[in-house]
């Protein structure tokens, strides 16, 4: 077990910036989620950290030993790869007992090891398989009974879970959250879905275009968003063009010209000057429907008229007008089927989190290309 | 697409007659070696054309064909085996070049080839003209093409996840390759080695060429039709060492398939 | 997506480019190709010296003279010369014939072959038919022990064997026709698909049915689907079997001298003929030469039709 630091770190491809002077510390026994759309650098930095990628520029130090010029196989750490990687010539027992013996593990102690190992990934009995003989989910726990057997310093998770079934997935990412709670193990998971990083990560690396966008425990990167990249990634936001109006010790007054609205919001969340222009970024799963005597209760209340309500299983989705500014706004709780009824009437809502992005010419575009699509 | 009934029949018909032209000529031999004299239909049974095959001196030939496809296959493993994997695992200037390279030989004239080395030798180097190990390395060339073709696909078709998670593991290069890529791309390997042996030991022309004083089967055979003709007796010689090498090839496989069955049922 | 991400490009682009010295430019090289070096050399080291040198010094061969060594047998000597040459291109003297002879042959059986391979490919390639395995292992058998396989169709082609039995029950000849020993038994075993069979199949077999079953349900019938649909889109693997047969029966050697007796008309007999018995180093040479550019030939033709067809 050891923590991670990684300093300026730089990885290209050919000229391609895979990686852009990425800087960050993982604490020791963490999980650390690394989240962020394909193509944004997350499974490079992962690999420079095993060692299968040599970064051109940078440190990367795990349990304060400079690794970043170490061979793969000279780190002590263990690997879940996004294929299946259980090796199909060896069975389950094989498989965990190869990596002991690679690491030097004392023989008469590797018997007792792959059997704990397996009991912790729930294959106890399974040790004869070969790969064959296991389901496409018994394999994975072989290959992360693997990797943690010898006891690495780091385990990392390269999307384990990306070539399983959805319903699959879910129960094997609580066991993985269970099973790093039993050993305590230093976890690294990649990720492209943001469930899976906000259900089990205790600490989340939002990273965008090889750039560690916004870091932070799961649900402070839920509720306040610091981007506008964080802000469009995780779940569904409404943008309100406003400027800072007020600030006070308990709130931020942001109006909103163009509709004549002000917003409250909660100050701590970000440093704001005055008359700073500013996104008004309201999440479509925070903005509550509410019975018009129930508005003391919110900060935020505004009258949405409705033009469509449609209904996708656990959620009801409501697509409206506040003044001109189209909201999306999304319904869950037994009565979310009433909205159902309701296009074309206006109905209160109430909001409590706003969360507050910059705003320039750039994001301007972003935006609008964003409420286009 | 679904063709029509007449249709399929008459192309089936087709292949089998195909399978049967070539399959005709060892059925011919097999039983020309039981009669006296070629004629069809077969008759004037007799054994008397294996009595009559000289089976010391066959035999010293047949070993002479084993010991080039024997050492030619292990040869030409040993160098197409570390170049296959690169060249199909990784990127460097002129990889699609060397690839054109290796592949010469599979279109190159034999006949040329044995000529350049036999001139060679006659001109300069008399003293080596066929002697054994030389022939033996000029037979290996013919190999290389099919061998890291063989070889590269089946690497191709094995994921690079596995490499690199016994990297992880902290096994040495050299140790994943021996004991992850070598397991898996066995299959492939064992292909490559039974074809480089038969190609190899079934090599005429460039151990002819070359004047090898070591005489393969092949060579054997081809002087006693010059002696004979196409009678009983040299049909039993190419049915024998037909036999041979394609018993050696399924002994092979069916070896080799056990072992590494195990690891894929 | 958003300001802050192109504010890093920039920055991305701004960093002044970081001189590297000596040693770690020698750090990388090391690690992105040392272990390549290291495993191509044995094959590239064996391929130089026992491939590569001797077509060098046939080609020098080529060039050298002969002269009577006491008046009895003829010396090889390193004097430059261009009459071996000079003799292969003068219509008077065979080789020419033979050249256009061997070509000739060459391009007539692999058309044939080719042809005749194409029903039955397509056919292994989309369909399960009766004896399935034993037809795909029939066309494998001349990879194994192909010397034993001409030596073996000797005798079906024997004067009184079956070829000349049907024949004669069929009443299409009269007398048993001297198969071996003529160019005919060449011409007619060339012509007979083998391996081009299993080489079109996989290129039919990377053909996806479903462009088949498009043209299908826009009307077109099964030798239409064929003809515009299948070929085409095969037409690199097809391309490359045609090619490689040409340069094999360019370059066919013992089915020649098996068959068609040691006084052939094939020019690789020519070459050999001028080697031994005859003992002319420096024109077998040349004419190896001339028939290895003939095969260059036809790799570079190959290399061309496989890039030429990447995008189907």
């Amino acid at each position: 077990m050891a923590n991670v630091r990684i300093q300026n770190l730089v990885k290209r491809y050919e000229s391609v910036m895979a990686v852009k002077r990425v800087s960050v510390e993982i604490r020791e026994g963490s999980l650390t989620a690394i989240l962020g759309p394909s193509g944004c650098g997350k499974t490079t930095l992962l690999r420079c950290i095993a060692g299968l990628l040599m970064p051109e520029e940078g440190q990367i130090f795990i349990g304060n030993k400079d690794v970043t010029r170490l061979e793969a196989h000279k780190r002590n750490l263990g690997m879940v790869f996004q294929r299946p990687s259980m090796f199909p010539h060896m069975t389950a027992y094989e498989n965990v007992a190869w990596g002991l013996r690679l690491r030097n593990w004392p023989k008469n102690d590797i018997p007792r090891r792959v059997s704990e190992m397996l009991r912790l990934v729930h294959l106890e009995g399974m040790e004869k398989r070969a790969f064959r003989q296991l389901s496409g989910g018994q394999a994975q726990r072989v290959v992360i009974a693997r990797a943690l057997a010898p006891a690495p310093d780091l385990l990392l998770l390269d999307e384990p879970l990306s070539a399983l079934d959805a319903k699959l997935r879910d129960e094997l990412i609580l066991e993985i959250a269970d099973i790093h709670r039993q050993t305590n193990c230093t976890t690294l998971l990649v990720t492209h879905d943001q469930g899976e990083a906000l259900t089990i990560a205790d600490n989340v690396l939002l990273m965008n275009d090889g750039n560690i966008e916004q870091e932070g425990a799961p649900l402070d990167i839920y509720r306040n968003p610091r981007t506008l990249f964080s802000a469009t990634f995780i779940g569904t936001n409404n943008f309100l063009p406003g400027v800072v109006k007020e600030i006070h010790d308990d709130q931020v007054l942001i109006e909103v010209a163009s509709l004549g609205v002000i917003f409250k919001a909660d100050p701590r969340t970000a440093n704001y000057h005055y008359g700073q222009t500013v996104w008004v970024c309201m999440r479509a799963d925070d903005i509550d429907v509410i019975a018009p005597d129930q508005s003391s209760d919110y900060e935020n209340t505004f009258s949405v008229h409705v033009d469509r309500a449609s209904l996708t299983g656990g959620f009801v989705i409501v697509e409206g007008k506040l003044k001109e500014q189209t909201l999306r706004i999304h319904v869950g709780g037994g009565r979310r089927f009433e909205l159902l009824e309701t296009v074309g009437q206006t109905i209160t809502c109430g909001l409590s989190n706003i969360a507050l992005i910059p705003r320039d010419e750039t994001s301007n575009a972003a935006v609008s290309s964003l409420q286009a699509s | 697409m679904r063709l029509p009934r007449w249709l399929f029949i008459t192309l089936n018909i087709y292949a089998l007659m195909l399978a049967v032209i070539m399959i005709w000529p060892f059925l011919q031999i097999l039983v020309t070696s039981v009669t006296s004299d070629v004629t069809f239909p077969p008759h004037n049974f007799s054994i008397l054309a294996w009595s009559n095959v000289l089976w010391p001196d066959y035999f010293k030939s047949m070993l002479v064909s084993l010991r080039m496809g024997l050492f030619a296959t292990i040869i030409v493993i040993a160098m197409c085996l570390p170049a296959a994997y690169a060249i199909e695992r990784r990127r460097f200037p002129g990889r699609s070049a060397l690839g054109a390279l290796i592949f010469v030989p599979a279109i190159f004239p034999t006949i040329t080839y044995g000529i350049a080395i036999g001139v060679y030798l006659a001109l300069y180097a008399i003293q080596w003209q066929g002697a054994f190990p030389l022939v033996v390395l000029a037979t290996a060339t013919w190999t290389i093409p099919l061998v890291v073709r063989v070889i590269q696909g089946s690497v191709a078709t094995t994921d690079v996840v596995y490499e690199e998670a016994a990297l992880v593991m902290g096994a040495s290069p050299v140790n994943t390759f021996f004991r992850v890529t070598l397991p898996l791309i066995a299959p492939g390997v064992i292909t490559a080695g039974a074809i480089a042996f038969t190609s190899a030991a079934t090599n005429f022309t460039v151990p002819w060429l070359m004047g090898s004083t070591e005489q393969p089967v092949a060579i054997f055979i081809y002087q006693d039709v010059g002696k004979l003709g196409f009678t009983p007796q040299t049909a039993v010689e190419v049915l024998v060492m037909q036999l041979i090498v394609l018993g050696i090839v399924q002994f092979l496989f069916l070896v080799f398939r056990k072992q590494f069955r195990g690891a894929f049922a | 997506m958003g300001l802050r991400n192109e504010a890093v490009d920039r920055a991305g682009v701004e960093t002044p480019a970081r001189s590297i010295s000596f040693s770690e430019r020698f750090w990388w090289w090391r690690r992105r190709y040392g272990s390549t070096i290291l495993l191509l050399t044995p094959l590239l080291l064996y391929m130089l010296v026992v491939f590569a040198v001797p077509i060098a010094l046939q080609i020098a061969f080529g060039f050298f003279s002969r002269e009577l060594y006491k008046g009895v047998i003829w010396k090889v000597v390193p004097i430059f010369t261009f009459s071996n040459f000079a003799t292969i291109f003068d219509p008077s003297q065979p080789y020419l014939a033979s050249l256009a002879w061997t070509l000739g042959v060459a391009f007539f059986t692999s058309a044939m072959s080719i042809t005749l391979s194409l029903p039955v490919a397509y056919f292994l390639a989309r369909y399960s038919p009766k004896g399935k395995s034993l037809i795909e292992i029939s066309f494998l058998l001349p990879i194994f022990g192909d010397v034993f396989t001409l030596f073996a169709l000797a005798y079906a082609f024997a004067p009184q064997g079956p070829i000349n039995w049907v024949l004669m029950g069929l009443g299409i000849v009269q007398q048993p026709i001297q198969f071996v020993g003529s160019p005919l038994i060449v011409i007619i075993w060339m012509s007979v698909p083998t391996l081009s069979v299993l080489l079109i199949r996989s290129a039919m077999v990377g053909v996806d049915v479903i462009y088949e079953e498009a043209a299908q349900t826009m009307g077109a019938n099964s030798w239409q689907t064929f003809i515009k649909v299948t070929m085409p889109l095969a037409k690199r693997g097809i391309m490359g079997a045609l090619v490689l047969s040409i340069s094999a029966g360019v370059g066919a050697f013992t089915l020649p001298l098996f068959l068609a007796g040691p006084y052939n008309n094939w020019l690789s007999n020519k070459i050999y003929r001028q080697f031994s018995p005859f003992d002319n180093f420096p024109m077998a040479s040349a004419l190896g030469v001339v028939l290895t550019l003939v095969s260059f030939l036809f790799l570079f033709i190959y290399l061309r039709t496989q890039e030429a067809g990447d995008k189907p």
